[in-house]
């Protein structure tokens, strides 16, 4: 008696320990995309002027409610000397990661990755509305949406208009041409041309988040370490 | 910055108390296990403690689980949760864990009272008898899968936390460990002072089991708390800056010193360690010590999770 | 901010007592002191005529205050100078009026434009003081844009 308990507690440890390590071990190697389009943006900050003609647009076509926005432009400075001054624009908005954690971490499946198009997408009704994948945004653009009690976030357009066959409403909006977007997948297209002559960065790699919106860095104002 | 509201926090008040009352209901059951198989075995139902035990652990998770879904922004649709499943999403394994643990632990309920309930039938409902009898058979199994769920419940609370890459803090691998035995102790606690509630000896033999036991678990969660902040500052970076900023400054900081380290770890040792010694051991001594442990580990719980939102990586 | 102390202590005063005596008064606030600036409105009735803030009596400023002094003008060459993109007076000069009172932090403050536009245009190009409220005041978020793709534009 007392031995096959022994033998049963080993035994249901086991089975225990191997079937979470199995779903982690599974969630790390990501399978092969299939052959889908890949979207990626990039935001040249050496062109931003911070006139916000892209979130003001943003929000129009996605109809996102005041309060909430699905991207910004954040505004760093005044860098140098009065007459002489700079500003940094950074946009905020989803990074459209690959291995995206909002994804991970989202219990119903609700936050997703569109394998048509590689966007990270939220299928509001499938949202229960825990927040688990506002927390795990590393990048902090998730929120609730106040109308659809979902979380929500930039798709791109994907809803609305890349299924007219038009680019997001922010690139077109840019009156400086700050914005390119494209198939990372397409060697023509311009996208990949930008990336490959204009050094750029990406924020937050170290997270291991592969995150497919692309900068290039303003070159203005003072080196900061 | 406002020790409740500022920028990047996500999760407020109501998740602590989820975590906190799902880490008792581990804690607590796991306890009742202990007792009944080492020290009390049949006759464990007539126990206080166990009663106790018996009666916090369902009560809390329901509790906990109440807390959880009134705090969706969408609280009718929480059955989605339960419908739709992500094998990658730690808080979805762990809604599987609470479901299977709450169906074991309503079968282990029956199983430890099961002679009352049979009293009770006194010969009526042959059929629901002829069930009881093959539930108590498979008690072994039951005792077995409960503890193992009740474990995974306590380090449930932890991992989901630690999950979170956004924050340096909460993603620490010393944290679900550290939930795990706050988990443990704050069940020991809250069983004790039920207990002696319930009219059980406070100088009884379960007081005596359960005491011996919580000094080492208070002294592991002094050593993981430990580690805990020392690995984030040896880590550098931004893990450095929010371990800083939590046990360093402001109202968290005394959360910290006086209510976590002093009122919820130190105090309690301190007690268990004199009745140890004296072995006088009345009703005020337990009941207090259990409140400072129960009121430490409810404190710890906030704290992780309010100052582990300050700080982004 | 002394200098804004030095304008909004007379200025609140000045709104508190015309607001007061509005009625018994009508006829001699009808006309603002500015306006009443016999060598310049004899000829600028109608371009002339100054309704804005600047114009408010507390402040006590004149034509001549902005845009320097008559001399020889109309005929003759003078220091006059005129605020608008078609001005001939060089934006620098013309910045450099308004920042005889106007210092560079508060207008920093107020918008964070001001620091990156100050040395490339002129301040009229934004703002009018001659009409009763200033465009730029209340203007929208989209007009707002829709005022930087005017000169921004990679088209």
């Amino acid at each position: 008696m007392k031995n096959s308990r022994r033998l049963f507690l080993k035994s249901a440890c086991a089975v225990v320990v191997g079937a979470s390590g199995y779903t982690i071990a599974k969630s790390s190697t990501e399978s092969v995309e299939m052959d889908g389009k890949k979207y990626a943006l990039v935001h040249d900050e050496t062109k931003c002027i911070g006139c916000d003609a892209c979130s003001i647009a943003c929000r129009e076509v996605n109809q996102v409610p005041e309060g909430v926005s699905r991207l910004e432009i954040e505004r760093e400075g005044p860098y140098g000397e009065y007459p002489e001054q700079y500003f940094r624009f950074t946009r905020k908005s989803c990074q459209q990661c690959e291995d995206a954690p909002c994804v991970k971490v989202c219990p119903t499946g609700a936050a997703y990755k569109d394998p048509e198009t590689g966007i990270v997408s939220v299928n509001s009704w499938k949202c229960v509305g825990c927040q688990y994948c506002i927390a795990a945004c590393p990048y902090q653009v998730r929120f609730i949406n106040p109308v659809t009690h979902a979380a929500d976030k930039c798709d791109f357009c994907k809803e609305t208009r890349l299924k007219e066959g038009r680019l997001p409403a922010c690139v077109s909006a840019c009156p400086t041409q700050a914005l390119t977007f494209g198939d990372l997948k397409d060697p023509d297209s311009n996208l990949v041309k930008v990336l490959k002559t204009a050094p750029n960065y990406r924020s937050k790699t170290e997270l291991g988040t592969r995150p497919k919106v692309f900068r290039i860095a303003s070159q203005e104002g003072d080196i900061t370490l | 910055m406002s020790p409740f509201h500022f920028d990047g926090l996500v999760w407020h008040w109501p998740i602590a108390i989820y975590l906190f009352l799902a880490g008792v209901s581990a804690g607590a059951i796991s306890f009742a296990i202990l007792l009944k198989h080492f020290k009390l075995g049949k006759d464990a139902y007539k126990s206080g403690f166990i009663q106790a035990a018996c009666i916090i652990a369902p009560l809390a998770v329901f509790a906990g689980l109440g807390i959880l879904v009134l705090d969706l922004t969408k609280p009718f649709d929480f059955w989605k949760i339960l419908v739709f499943y992500n094998s990658t999403s730690v808080m979805s394994v762990g809604v599987a864990v609470l479901m299977i643990y709450q169906l074991i632990l309503f079968a282990w309920l029956i199983c430890v009272f099961k002679e009352p309930v049979l009293n009770w039938c006194n010969g009526r409902w042959p059929l629901l008898i002829r069930l009881l009898n093959a539930l108590v058979k498979h008690e072994p199994s039951i005792t077995g899968f409960l503890a193992i769920f009740a474990l995974s419940l306590g380090a449930y609370t932890g991992f989901l936390l630690s999950a979170l890459t956004t924050y340096p803090m909460l993603n620490n691998p010393v944290l679900p460990l550290l939930f795990l035995i706050s988990g443990l102790s704050s069940g020991a606690a809250g069983t004790l002072l039920g207990g002696v509630l319930l009219k059980g000896d406070p100088d009884g033999k379960e007081v005596h089991f359960i005491h011996n036991i919580e000094i080492p678990i208070i002294l592991v969660e002094m050593v993981l708390l430990f580690t805990f902040f020392i690995g984030l500052i040896l880590s550098g970076g931004q893990s450095k800056i929010a371990a800083m900023r939590a046990i360093g400054e402001g109202f968290w900081g005394w959360v910290f010193w006086g209510g976590i380290v002093v009122l919820g770890l130190s105090l309690p040792l301190a007690f268990n360690l004199f009745m140890k010694a004296s072995s006088k051991r009345k009703f005020s001594y337990v009941a207090i010590t259990a409140s400072c442990s129960l009121i430490g580990v409810l404190l710890l719980r906030n704290f992780i999770l309010y100052t582990g939102q300050m700080t982004v990586a | 901010m002394s200098r804004i102390d030095r304008f909004s202590v007379p200025l609140l005063v000045s709104v508190l007592v015309l607001g007061s005596y509005s009625a018994a008064v009508t006829a001699a606030t009808a006309e603002l002191k500015i306006n009443q600036n016999k060598q310049c409105i004899m000829c600028h009735k109608r371009n002339g005529k100054m309704f804005g803030l600047h114009a408010n009596d507390a402040l006590d400023l004149t034509c001549q205050n902005c845009h320097g002094e008559k001399t020889g003008h109309p005929r003759k060459a003078s220091e006059l100078i005129g605020f608008a993109t078609k001005s001939v007076a060089k934006s620098a000069d013309q910045t450099a009026v308004c920042l005889q009172c106007h210092d560079v932090e508060t207008l920093s403050q107020a918008d964070w434009t001001h620091d990156v536009h100050s040395n490339k245009v002129n301040c009229a190009s934004c703002h009018q003081l001659h009409p009763e409220v200033d465009p730029i005041i209340g203007v929208t978020a989209p007009e707002r844009s829709e005022m930087c793709r005017d000169c921004h534009s990679a088209n």
